[in-house]
């Protein structure tokens, strides 16, 4: 049966501008600015026990930190709370009544969320980035634009898709923060950093081959995680976390249509 | 031929794991106002969420102007307007930009979106409260944004939850009157209560659920026919109880008596109109002080007729 032709761009926009206004206003902030701090106290402990070229460790701390920790726990929250309060509380019942497919609040939603988590992400590599370079005895500005630069490169790629990730967990169930950690945290940092066949499968490994190439970084946050003695390219990394994002899309496009919202 | 009903249900069912929501319903609502009867549980949020989709059938089928309901079936809301019973959760936003937002989701751009925000706060008498949050806003306040939003594109079908929960009583009456001028368009309004004076004040087409069951459908009047056939219980309170009692006992309008603990006295009856009569008479003498007829509440309706059925 044919469906009626009710305009979506104007659905997605608007959701889009909520979500964004919800995770930028009020204290809808502060859990992706207390993450954004952390590569930065790191970096500011580092200038204070280091004097020797403060700027490597950069490479050595502030690179993994940021996609072992700020992209997964970032992606969390500011996709999982949003996604949280119009399902668990029922305030989708609002939203989904209305002559538009249901995917595009959704695509509203994930694409307002992400705009909220770019300045984040940016601030957690440019202020490390800052703060090491002015603390040491001075840098190339092209390679401190190629480390940061690359880094935010590599952020936003990765927000784009563990955020695909949270999209699907949020709207397909409501232990969604516990699927997330077990993903994200588990599959993304952990299986991704371990040596072994499972590595493959983890976004991580491709975030850190996007590192790698990017950044000229290595995984070279030694004591915790094996270095990858072959990092994937440019061009596989993104191919498989762009193919890997449109199946949790698609995952989540199913998940929509499947949930009861009550 | 009589025009197709505007709701229509076979067979309808949603259990919630072991918990039965609406069991085995079959349903045709026609134009005008209907009132969806039920106490708390029955079977009325379930229905409202089963017409638009926000839950699956686990049994059976709902059809909206025709259309199948599903999750993917979109274009019945261009038609629908729905207002749920839950709260709106939408906090720090203010009504102005809620009902935007609601409104660009139905197609509107964004100045589009706020003239008929603005328009159906209007509507709701709430016009010059368009900048209030909705965190900031009374519970009959946000009764009234609620009822607002689901009249944004001007649908054909008005599904109300329980609009009318703590709104005070003039909010109430203007509610209820938009509700009437609705109808009177020509329009289709499902208003779920489980309050009946609630409901008789804009209708006399009433469905009631119980259990998750059709326990009655049809006019009112008709409804209270039966309810009148069932035996009654009227409660007074007054002086000399005692002799009341033996004179109401010998004139074979009551079936039982019962001394209730604070003093006042039981009646039941299957006569009540000349128990009425018979107590005003009574009551001349200054000896009656007050008198109750307790199944004027919804709940002993529900129980005389589940009786009636059982």
């Amino acid at each position: 049966m044919s469906q009626a032709s009710t305009p979506v761009r104007p659905a997605v926009r608007a959701m889009s501008a909520f979500a964004f206004r919800r995770r930028l206003s009020g204290l809808g902030a502060l859990p992706n600015l207390a993450v954004a701090a952390i590569p930065t106290l790191v970096a500011v402990v580092a200038v204070i026990f280091s004097t020797d070229d403060p700027f490597g460790l950069y490479g050595d701390y502030i690179v993994p930190l940021c996609i072992y920790f700020v992209i997964p726990f970032m992606s969390m929250f500011t996709m999982l709370p949003i996604l949280g309060e119009l399902y668990e509380q029922g305030a989708m019942a609002y939203v989904v009544t209305r002559p538009v497919p249901r995917w595009a609040p959704l695509l509203g939603l994930f694409q307002g969320s992400f705009l909220a988590m770019l300045p984040t992400l940016v601030l957690s590599a440019l202020l490390p980035g800052l703060i090491l370079a002015f603390s040491g005895e001075g840098i190339a500005t092209g390679l401190w634009l190629k480390r940061v630069g690359g880094l935010v490169a590599v952020l936003t790629v990765g927000g784009f898709s563990y955020g695909a990730v949270c999209l699907f967990l949020g709207v397909w169930s409501r232990r969604s923060i516990l699927w997330a950690l077990g993903l994200l945290i588990g599959w993304g940092a952990v299986i991704g950093g371990l040596p072994g066949d499972l590595r493959t499968t983890s976004p991580h490994r491709y975030l850190m081959g996007l590192a790698d190439s990017w950044c000229k970084v290595n995984s070279r946050w030694s004591g915790m995680f094996t270095p990858e003695p072959d990092p994937p390219g440019v061009l596989a990394s993104l191919t498989v976390l762009g193919l890997g994002s449109l199946a949790f899309f698609a995952l989540a496009w199913l998940a929509c249509r499947r949930r009861d919202i009550l | 031929m009589s025009a197709p009903p505007v709701i229509h249900c076979r067979g309808l069912s949603r259990w919630y794991g072991e918990v039965q929501g609406i069991s085995g319903l079959d349903l045709d609502i026609h134009p005008g106002i209907v009132g969806l009867l039920g106490p708390n549980g029955s079977g009325k949020t379930t229905l409202m969420r089963l017409l638009t989709g926000l839950i699956k059938p686990s049994r059976g089928y709902a059809e909206v102007f025709g259309q199948r309901v599903r999750p993917d079936q979109h274009s019945i809301f261009a038609r629908m307007g729905y207002s749920p019973g839950d709260d709106i959760h939408f906090e720090t936003e203010r009504a102005v930009d809620f009902l935007a937002l609601l409104a660009s989701l139905g197609g509107d751009s964004a100045d589009e979106a706020v003239r008929r925000a603005d328009q159906v706060l209007d509507q709701v008498g709430l016009l010059d409260r368009r900048t209030t949050k909705i965190n900031a806003m009374s519970k009959g306040m946000r009764q009234r944004v609620k009822v607002a939003q689901a009249l944004l594109f001007d649908p054909e079908l008005l599904l109300l939850d329980e609009p009318l929960n703590g709104m005070d009583p003039i909010s109430r009456r203007s509610t209820l009157d938009l509700v009437r001028d609705y109808s009177a368009r020509g329009r289709t309004v499902v208003l779920a209560s489980h309050v009946l004076h609630e409901v008789e004040a804009v209708t006399s087409q009433v469905v009631m659920l119980h259990h998750g069951r059709l326990l009655a459908e049809g006019r009112l009047d008709e409804i209270r026919e039966l309810v009148d056939r069932k035996p009654r219980r009227v409660v007074i309170s007054g002086d000399d109880l005692r002799s009341f009692a033996a004179k109401l006992l010998a004139e074979d309008l009551v079936t039982g008596l019962t001394f209730t603990e604070e003093g006042r006295l039981a009646l039941d009856t299957r006569s009540l109109p000349p128990l009425l009569d018979r107590l005003a008479a009574l009551g001349e003498s200054g000896q009656l002080h007050g008198l109750d007829i307790e199944d004027e509440k919804l709940e002993a309706v529900f129980d005389l007729l589940v009786g009636e059925t059982a």
